[in-house]
């Protein structure tokens, strides 16, 4: 056991302990749910203790000596409320025992007692009255179904463990008319496990559930204890004629996955037709005992305004054969049938049903108008005769109302369709439009299904490219570096053309070399020697012929740099010519 | 000179150019209200004429179909008026007076007309069919495509957290539309290329087991009737009613729809 579990009992004893004790208010009552019996009879005798939670703790009932009966079996359960208004605790505690009379006479159950708190309270004594009259022993079928257990003759109960019977309340009926057919399971000993029931053949029978054993109760045969378990069904034959139900069948188990089968009996049922003779005409099949009643929902409205009627015809019978009441001509209404609605219900092993039919009327002149009475017929399958019943007039004051409709509106008719036609063609020029080319077979439309796609991989492409150029120096002097020498050139060229300084022209020349070196490397212009650039391009492994030729041009610019008298225009145009065609060559190595 | 003629020679191109689809519109719109009074003085036989030389000159519409099958079905051919309707019924399927007369005609053939099944499942299986034409559901599936080619440039161009974050939402909603709509579109371009219909043209056509006249009738087929078009062999044509039984009729008997 757990330590939690433990404690959890051990707070419970103490709440149960420290409850206000109603020991004071402590009442037993002792009933019995018959006085007078036979011998063969059994009776229920039912002890109540009402009182506060020591009554959950303490069981000291003293029983008086029942001599005179026999304890067929004894049961004993307990409820418990909590009040926490009163803060206080009520507890019933019911005992409850099967007894049987040993013999005949007038016997007394003399008081039970209770001790609580050294107080005793005691119930009422019981007079029993037991007469020598034995009703008759359950009727044994005759039937013997092949390889189930034979259906005991009252001489041999003794000798089976258990046993099954069907019964009918009637077997005459008339159609429609409630048959109660009653299951019974009689067994020795108690089952671990429960019996597989198999309902029978109710072929031509509308079936409804009535009830079924919830504890057996017992019987006696031949001194022989039986329990009993019971299934009632009420079945409506659909038919008149001779009919049979079917064998029920019973899966008793005996051991693990060990079944024996038990067959009940069959039963025959004479139905009777209902009679012709004195049939009224409003008949609609009702078999039963039934009552019939309308209300409305309104009895004040404005004249064409809709007021729901229910019409309910409800009793003892079958719900399916309640037939619809048939409205009498209403000459101040327009009636519209709106649904039914059906009910039904066990009370006392009987099917109680009830139907509702809706109308909605609509009142079509003004006044104190009258719904008139509904007659309505059934069979009473008890007194073997049609009955009539009726609901009484209803009385609904209309009034002319708000709205403008006039009672000539009642004059109104549906259009009604006299004939019938295609549609009349359309005319007017929008018809030409042609619409009626399949688009998704369009050339330009499929040529713009690709367009996305490729639109969304360049941007993916551009976007990151636009982006390394700005997170990356070293890339964006590579990718801009020659673009930048031929910037430099072309000022040059300009230098040149303007007959500018020569200082300047070669100085641009120079920094086209220098800058383009140095952003493809990714080294500042400003520190690169020749020996630098030869060293890099040696790197990159340029051609030896442009390495020459880079070395003599960057030379001739140093020197037009620095020596500026002797550049002729010329001179200028070969450096500027040799520059250009280096770069160009360059490219393809850097 | 020669500079003088040729600038003649372009105006004059230029010219037609311009104003030839003004007269070819002008001479179809004649021919159309031709057509139309024709028919609105009973002549039902030589409106069907003019009307079908619109249909040969290309320049139709749902409602020059419509205006056929009217014609027709006053000249006392229900099966080419059905066909007519049915073809109209492709691109304008919600038309009321389009489906009522259809409704009409159909009523007043020999064979029992097949009764689409209106659950909203078939109604999804048939790719909306006779709710949007497959040039809307083409339409729409282009709107929501080019949607979802912005959203991903929008994905693509501005990196900002909220932005992306409503993106992404009408994104997945965008998404979600396009696949139905691919999905629908889908069904549609299947049943347009693949699943064949024809109406019987002839008032009554019997079906044989094989493509041949020494074949055993299996049942007989009555003018207006829509079947399912299956293989060709020489004059015969395989066709399947929507029961699931199928036949050989002459190929001259159906037209396609």
């Amino acid at each position: 056991m757990f330590p939690l579990k433990k404690l959890f009992i051990l707070i419970t004893i103490l709440f149960l302990i420290t409850l206000p004790v109603k020991g004071e208010n402590i009442s037993i009552e002792a009933t019995v749910d018959k006085n007078i019996i036979t011998l063969d009879e059994t009776f229920n005798l039912t002890i109540i203790l009402r009182g506060g939670a020591e009554l959950s703790v303490s069981n000291k009932i003293n029983m008086p000596k029942l001599d005179n009966f026999d304890i067929l079996s004894s049961t004993s359960y307990m409820d418990s409320k909590f009040s926490f208004s009163t803060s206080e605790m009520e507890v019933i505690k019911t005992l409850q025992y099967v007894l049987q009379p040993l013999k005949s006479g007038e016997f007394v159950i003399d008081s039970i007692e209770f001790h609580s708190n050294g107080k005793i309270i005691k119930a009422n004594p019981i007079k029993i009255t037991v007469t020598n009259t034995t009703k008759p022993t359950v009727s044994v079928p005759t039937f013997v179904p092949p390889g189930a257990y034979q259906i005991p003759s009252p001489s041999t109960y003794n000798n089976n463990d258990y046993w099954c019977v069907q019964e009918v309340d009637k077997d005459n009926v008339y159609v429609n008319e409630q048959v109660t057919l009653t299951f019974k399971f009689y067994y020795r000993n108690r089952l671990y496990q429960e019996a597989h029931y198999q309902p029978p053949d109710t072929t031509g029978f509308i079936v409804t559930k009535l009830t079924q054993s919830n504890v057996p109760s017992i019987e006696k045969m031949q001194n022989v204890k039986y329990y009993v378990d019971y299934v009632k069904h009420a079945l409506f034959p659909i038919f008149s004629g001779k009919k049979t139900i079917g064998t029920t069948i019973l899966n008793v188990p005996g051991g693990f996955f060990d079944y024996s089968t038990l067959k009940s009996n069959e039963v025959n049922i004479e139905v009777k037709p209902l009679p012709s003779e004195g049939r009224p005409s409003n008949f609609s099949g009702t078999v039963g005992d039934f009552v019939i009643y309308v209300k409305s929902d309104k009895d004040k409205v404005e004249i064409n305004q809709p007021v729901s009627i229910e019409i309910t015809v409800e009793g003892w019978g079958n719900v399916d054969a309640i037939g619809e009441p048939v409205l009498p001509h209403l000459s101040d209404f327009k009636s519209y049938p709106s649904g039914t609605s059906t009910d039904s219900f066990v009370k006392e092993d009987m099917v109680y049903s009830q139907k509702k039919f809706k109308y909605v009327i609509m009142p079509v002149k003004t006044g104190l108008l009258e719904f008139p009475e509904i007659s309505y017929s059934y069979f009473a399958p008890r007194e073997g005769k049609y009955k009539n019943i009726s609901t009484k007039p209803l009385n609904i004051a209309v009034s002319e109302g708000t709205g403008n409709i006039s009672s000539s509106s009642n004059t109104q008719e549906e259009i009604k369709i006299t004939g019938q036609d295609i549609n009349h063609i359309k005319t007017g020029s929008y018809v030409l439009k042609s619409d009626t080319s399949l688009l998704y077979k369009n050339i330009f439309l499929r040529f713009c299904i690709f367009f996305p796609p490729l639109g969304l991989c360049f941007s993916f492409y551009y976007k990151k490219y636009n982006d390394r150029l700005n997170s990356d120096i070293g890339f964006a002097r590579f990718r801009r570096a020659y673009r930048k020498a031929m910037i430099n050139l072309n000022k040059a060229k300009n230098i040149m053309k303007e007959k500018g300084n020569s200082e300047e022209f070669y100085s641009f020349l120079s920094r086209a070399l220098t800058e383009y070196i140095g952003d493809k490397v990714n080294l500042p212009p400003a520190g690169l020697t020749l020996t630098d650039m030869f060293f890099i391009l040696e790197e990159k492994q340029v051609d030896k012929e442009i390495l020459e030729l880079f070395r003599r041009t960057y030379e001739s610019c140093e020197y037009g740099r620095f020596a500026p008298g002797g550049s002729g225009e010329e001179n200028m145009r070969h450096a500027l010519e040799m520059t250009e065609k280096i770069i160009v060559k360059l490219e393809k190595y850097m | 000179m020669k500079r003088k003629l040729l600038l003649l020679l372009s105006m004059f191109l230029l010219c037609s150019f311009l104003f030839y689809p003004a007269r070819s519109s002008q001479k179809i719109s004649d021919i159309f209200n031709q057509a139309n009074s024709l028919y609105e003085k009973g002549n039902f036989k030589e409106a069907i004429s003019y009307y079908e030389q619109l249909v040969q000159s290309g320049k139709v519409s749902s409602d020059l179909y419509y205006n056929l099958g009217n014609a027709c079905f006053k000249a006392g051919l229900p099966g080419r008026a059905i066909l007519y309707y049915e073809k109209a019924m492709k691109f304008s399927p919600r038309n009321k007076e389009l489906k009522q007369n259809l409704a009409y005609v159909r009523s007043l053939t020999v064979d029992k007309q097949f009764d689409e099944d209106g659950s909203i499942i078939f109604f999804l299986l048939s790719g909306m069919n006779g709710f949007l034409s497959i040039n809307e559901l083409t339409i729409i599936f282009m709107i929501f495509y080019f949607i979802l080619f912005f959203t991903g440039l929008i994905y693509i161009f501005l990196p900002e957290k909220s932005v992306r974050f409503y993106n992404r939402i009408i994104a997945s909603f965008v998404l979600f539309c396009f696949l139905i709509s691919s999905f629908f579109l889908a069904i549609r371009i299947y049943d347009e290329e693949y699943v064949k219909k024809g109406i019987i043209m002839f008032s009554q056509e019997k079906a044989r087991s094989g493509p041949g006249e020494d074949y055993t009738e299996v049942f007989t087929v009555h003018e207006g009737s829509k079947v399912f078009l299956r293989q060709t062999q020489g004059d015969w044509r395989q066709i399947t009613l929507p029961s699931g039984y199928s036949g050989w009729v002459k190929n001259k008997s159906i037209e396609e729809i």
